[in-house]
Formats: C-alpha cells, sequence, structure tokens
C-alpha cells in the first residue's frame, strides 16, 4: 500500500519539502550548534574533561582554567574567543531570520 | 479529504511512542532508582524495576550535609529572586520601549536585545571578580542577578511586544476617564498581558532552577549550594561505598517536580503568551 506511492514521497519531499524549509532547517541547526558550544554541565559531571582533559568542551576548558588553574589572563583570552566563535554564528542566523520573515 | 486509517497511520504513532519511550526512559530510570534500597541501587548489573519501594534515599538526601530543606530554600530563593528582578526591571522598560516617545527607541531596544548574542559563559570570569568585591558571592541576590542577567532580554522581547498589542483604545479610555499614567499601567495594561507575564517568569524559574556553572562560579561555600550544586557534589564525592546512586537519583527527581509542575499548572498561559508577543 505505502511502498508504491514512497518514489512520489521522496520527490515531494527533495523538490518542494526541502527546499522551502532549508533556510529554517539551516536555523535550527544554528541554534543547536551555539547550543552545544555552549555546553558545559554534561561535560562537568560526566567526564570531568578526563582522561587527561581530553573530553574538555571549551566552555568547561574556560572554567577549569579561569578557577581551579587560576590562570585569568588565560581564560578571560579564551573567553574572548568563544564570544567572538558565538558571534559569528549569531550574526549567520540574525540574517537567516531577516531573509526568512519577508 | 476523507481520514482513512491505512497502515502508514499506525506506524506514524508506533515510531511516535518508541522515540517517547527512549526519551522517558531515563526520567522513569531515575525515578525507579530513586525508590530502591542502597543495596539495590548500587547492585551490578542493576535492576530494573524497584523490587522493594524504600523511601530511604530520600531520608539520606533530607540529611545530606546541610540538609535538603537548606539547598531547595537556596534553588528556591535563588528563582523567585531571579523572577521578581526580572519583572521589575522588564514590565517598566518594556512599558515605555511600547508606548514613551523616546527618540531612538527601535535602536535602544535591539540595542537591549544584543545582549543575546554575548553568551554568558564568556563572562562569568569578570562577573565572578565584579561579585567578589562587592561581597556578592555566596550570596542568593548574586546568583539571582546573574540569572536575571541570562533571562533579560528574552523577558524584555516577550514583554515589550505584548505591551504593543494592548490596543491603544483601551488605555485612551481609561485616561479619559481620569486614569493616571501609573493607573492605566496597573490596571489596564498589567491585566492584559497576564499571560506574557506568566510566560516571562515560568522561563525565568526554570532557568534558575537548572542553571549550574553560574552557581557552581558563584557559590563555593557548602551551605550556599543549590540543588544542582549539591547533587554534582553529590556525584564526585566517593566515600568508602562509592557514589550514593540512589541519593542522587533521589535528589533528581526531586529537582524535576516544580519544573514539570509550573509548566504544568501555567502551560495554558505560557503558549498564549507566547503566541501574543510573536503574531504582533
Amino acid at each position: 500500500m505505502a511502498f508504491p506511492c514512497f518514489r512520489e514521497w521522496r520527490q515531494r519531499v527533495v523538490r518542494i519539502t526541502l527546499p522551502l524549509t532549508y533556510k529554517t532547517i539551516l536555523l535550527v541547526t544554528l541554534v543547536s550548534v551555539i547550543g552545544s558550544l555552549l555546553a558545559f554541565d554534561q561535560f562537568f559531571l560526566m567526564t570531568a574533561g578526563q582522561p587527561f582533559n581530553r573530553t574538555a568542551s571549551l566552555v568547561f576548558w574556560i572554567y577549569l582554567n579561569s578557577f581551579p588553574y587560576l590562570k585569568l589572563g588565560y581564560g578571560a583570552a579564551l573567553s574572548l574567543l568563544l564570544a567572538a566563535m558565538v558571534l559569528v554564528f549569531t550574526i549567520v542566523q540574525l540574517i537567516l531570520t531577516q531573509r526568512s520573515r519577508t | 479529504m476523507p481520514r482513512r486509517y491505512d497502515g502508514r497511520q499506525f506506524l506514524v504513532g508506533a515510531v511516535c511512542m518508541a522515540i517517547c519511550a527512549v526519551m522517558l526512559a531515563p526520567l522513569v530510570v531515575s525515578i525507579s532508582a530513586s525508590l530502591k534500597t542502597a543495596s539495590e541501587a548500587a547492585a551490578i548489573p542493576p535492576t530494573y524495576f524497584t523490587h522493594h519501594v524504600s523511601f530511604e534515599s530520600y531520608q539520606r538526601l533530607w540529611n545530606y550535609q546541610a540538609g535538603l530543606p537548606t539547598y531547595l530554600m537556596n534553588s528556591g530563593g535563588a528563582a523567585f529572586l531571579t523572577i521578581a528582578f526580572c519583572l521589575l526591571m522588564t514590565i517598566p522598560a518594556g512599558y515605555a520601549l511600547a508606548r514613551f516617545p523616546i527618540a531612538g527607541k527601535e535602536f535602544i531596544f535591539v540595542y537591549l536585545l544584543l545582549a543575546l548574542i554575548v553568551p554568558y559563559q564568556s563572562l562569568l570570569t569578570p562577573i565572578f571578580f565584579m561579585f567578589a568585591q562587592w561581597h556578592l558571592t555566596n550570596t542568593l541576590v548574586g546568583l539571582a542577578i546573574v540569572h536575571t542577567t541570562i533571562q533579560i532580554p528574552f523577558s524584555l522581547y516577550i514583554i515589550r511586544n505584548s505591551f504593543e498589542a494592548v490596543p491603544r483604545e483601551i488605555e485612551e479610555a481609561a485616561v479619559i476617564d481620569g486614569a493616571s499614567l501609573f493607573q492605566v499601567l496597573t490596571r489596564i495594561c498589567l491585566p492584559a498581558i497576564r499571560p506574557a507575564i506568566v510566560t516571562v517568569a515560568l522561563f525565568a524559574f526554570i532557568t534558575s532552577w537548572n542553571e549550574f556553572l553560574g552557581a557552581l562560579v558563584i557559590m563555593n561555600r557548602g551551605v550556599t549550594f543549590t540543588l544542582p550544586l549539591v547533587l554534582a557534589n553529590a556525584r564526585q564525592e566517593t566515600s568508602i561505598g562509592g557514589t550514593d546512586w540512589g541519593m542522587l537519583q533521589a535528589g533528581i527527581t526531586i529537582s524535576i517536580i516544580p519544573c514539570v509542575l509550573f509548566y504544568l499548572l501555567l502551560q495554558k498561559y505560557y503558549v498564549s503568551g507566547f503566541t501574543s508577543g510573536a503574531v504582533k
């Protein structure tokens, strides 16, 4: 029953649904990328960066350097780097939302 | 098109159910593990379902270090201070930005929203030093300030947009009836944007209740810990018997309850709050 429709369905998705929603898809992807860039809790709780800080995320690395290691300048520099990275993604996101509204 | 029930609908339903089951599985594991006895919670291999229902995990959690009530008070206190700060700051600001003839209003609004771009994670180091100078570390007010800064741009956006959605005619009618500016705000506008206020309060509560990194940086004395911090601490603490998983799961279960409760109670409001803010 569903089998002969599959070709039709695939064409509908590939030719119509995806082209019409790809901006939204990109937007959702960007939002989750930003969220992942800022991930901290999971890393802190599950692995604490071990073994040998190989599982440290960026925010966790900033935290580790700023507070337990007290390398404040390094931590602050990394913070700025993080802010810059997120800024790039956010600007792309803003451009996309501007376009999709019109 | 009349609805036909062919195999596909059942297939979609089955897939949705499977996804729900996967999503809910950790929750079920948490709750069932919190009801196990200590020996059963630590058993290897772990048991799927609780054999003997016991509340001793909750009892141990109640008496853990400074005691559960202290931590609940800390978490709740920070959350309610966050809600209060958010509303006290965004309601006047939102009203002014929606109604008053201020030069460059749109620019000010967008400028305030720019705070959304800067991740607060990258600001924690300077915030910590400022707070250390002003003796705000280890205080609930300090933590609430951090949570408020996270929450303000979003709150302002919602509140301002729903103030704009209030028809000016109603306000004009109130002014003709002799209401002062302040009375217009409190009697006319605030009741009209109640859904938005509920939305803002709900999100402020959930952010503050779940927030971990800020609390970790600001609070470093055991008595001032919030609930997530205590649980993280209990996770890392290695006593003779290892981590007390039963107690940990009990803490997780308890920390889930308020969020779910608030969501369910205010669901009706917060959905309409979103639309009333966004459609405008």
